[in-house]
């Protein structure tokens, strides 16, 4: 079956990290496929690149980078993450910053394409803020 | 085309989740999605007309609100019971069909997806 | 048949009242303390949440269900709704 998933919290403001993640951990064991993960209002920040764990705390960023190295879609809504500061390289030329912060495996998409995931899938499963 | 419900339960301040949430409604009524929205708890705050979110930078979600019928999107209800439970006196345009608890059940029950939960 | 993710207190409150009664629901995150053995709903609680949180449930009382489980769950209903307040 093919899921599209959505994060919608942060990181340390929700479990939403740990939830999605083994979620899709246990949809990969069992087969299913994923259309894209898609990161939403202040999921957004999940992707940034800047974030610098505690000693001793879960690594999630490399958990998500993990999938999107399997090759699941990391689709951060644009709208959502560049008003928060989160921007990769083209945003950063176009808006003139002084930093790119999108990490590795992760997109800045539309939500046009949460919309095409969520017509592709079988599923469409939201970790809440 | 799949049946998407967004649910609005937040008041619309508060963070910008609601503008967000009707943006993406808007997007996939765009997307020819068959699209809905329901009100329900400190959501139905979102609904007083006459609201100046500009003030304070924010976009102003009665105004957005108005302009989703001409991006096709026309199936919005609310939750009677957290209408009433206010004292709300609701903007009349668009128009927005009050639902009871069993008929909310009916609606989420007849979606592929639901959009919207926020803690 | 929808299946109910129940992420808080709040949002249980809310999905109980706006589910059909033989749904099934998922307790999870802070969602497990709302767990309750006198219930007679469809209800599953993930495992590790509750263990997360001190939460000690008898598995005798309880439905305790893993993320595999949790998958299955998702797998066998339309549409899957994430409550939480």
């Amino acid at each position: 079956m093919k899921y599209t998933l959505a994060i919608h919290g942060a990181p340390y403001a929700s479990q939403a990290a740990q939830h999605g993640i083994a979620f899709a951990e246990a949809l990969l064991r069992q087969k299913h496929t994923i259309e894209r993960i898609f990161f939403f209002h202040e999921g957004v920040y999940q992707a940034l690149s800047t974030r610098v764990i505690p000693q001793g705390e879960e690594e999630l960023l490399e958990k998500w980078q993990g999938l999107g190295s399997q090759g699941i879609e990391l689709a951060v809504c644009i709208a959502s993450g560049i008003k928060r500061g989160v921007i990769n390289e083209a945003e950063r030329l176009r808006y003139e910053k002084n930093a790119s912060n999108l990490a590795e495996h992760f997109t800045l998409v539309g939500l046009g394409q949460l919309i095409s995931a969520i017509n592709d899938a079988d599923r469409y499963v939201e970790f809440p803020s | 085309m799949k049946k998407m419900l967004f649910i609005i339960s937040h008041p619309p301040y508060a963070n910008t989740h609601n503008t967000e949430l009707l943006e993406a409604a808007m997007v996939g009524a765009v997307f020819d999605g068959d699209v809905s929205l329901l009100f329900r708890g400190d959501g139905v705050w979102s609904l007083l007309p006459d609201q100046h979110g500009e003030k304070v930078g924010y976009k102003t979600f009665s105004k957005m609100l108005s302009a989703l019928p001409t991006y096709e999107v026309d199936q919005l209800f609310a939750c009677a019971g957290s209408v009433a439970d206010r004292n709300l006196s609701m903007a009349t345009d668009p128009a927005i069909e009050m639902l009871s608890l069993e008929q909310q059940a009916t609606l989420i029950a007849a979606q592929d997806v639901v959009i919207g939960a926020q803690g | 048949m929808s299946l109910h993710l129940v992420f808080n207190s709040a949002g249980f409150n809310a999905c109980q009242q706006r589910m059909l009664s033989a749904d099934p629901i998922i307790l999870l995150g802070d969602g497990v303390y709302s767990a309750d053995a006198s219930s007679e709903q469809n209800i599953y609680i993930l495992a590790l949440d509750a263990q997360v949180r001190g939460v000690i449930l008898d598995p005798s009382q309880f439905n305790l269900i893993d993320y595999d489980a949790f998958v299955a769950l998702t797998a066998a209903h339309l549409p899957v709704v994430s409550w939480a307040e």
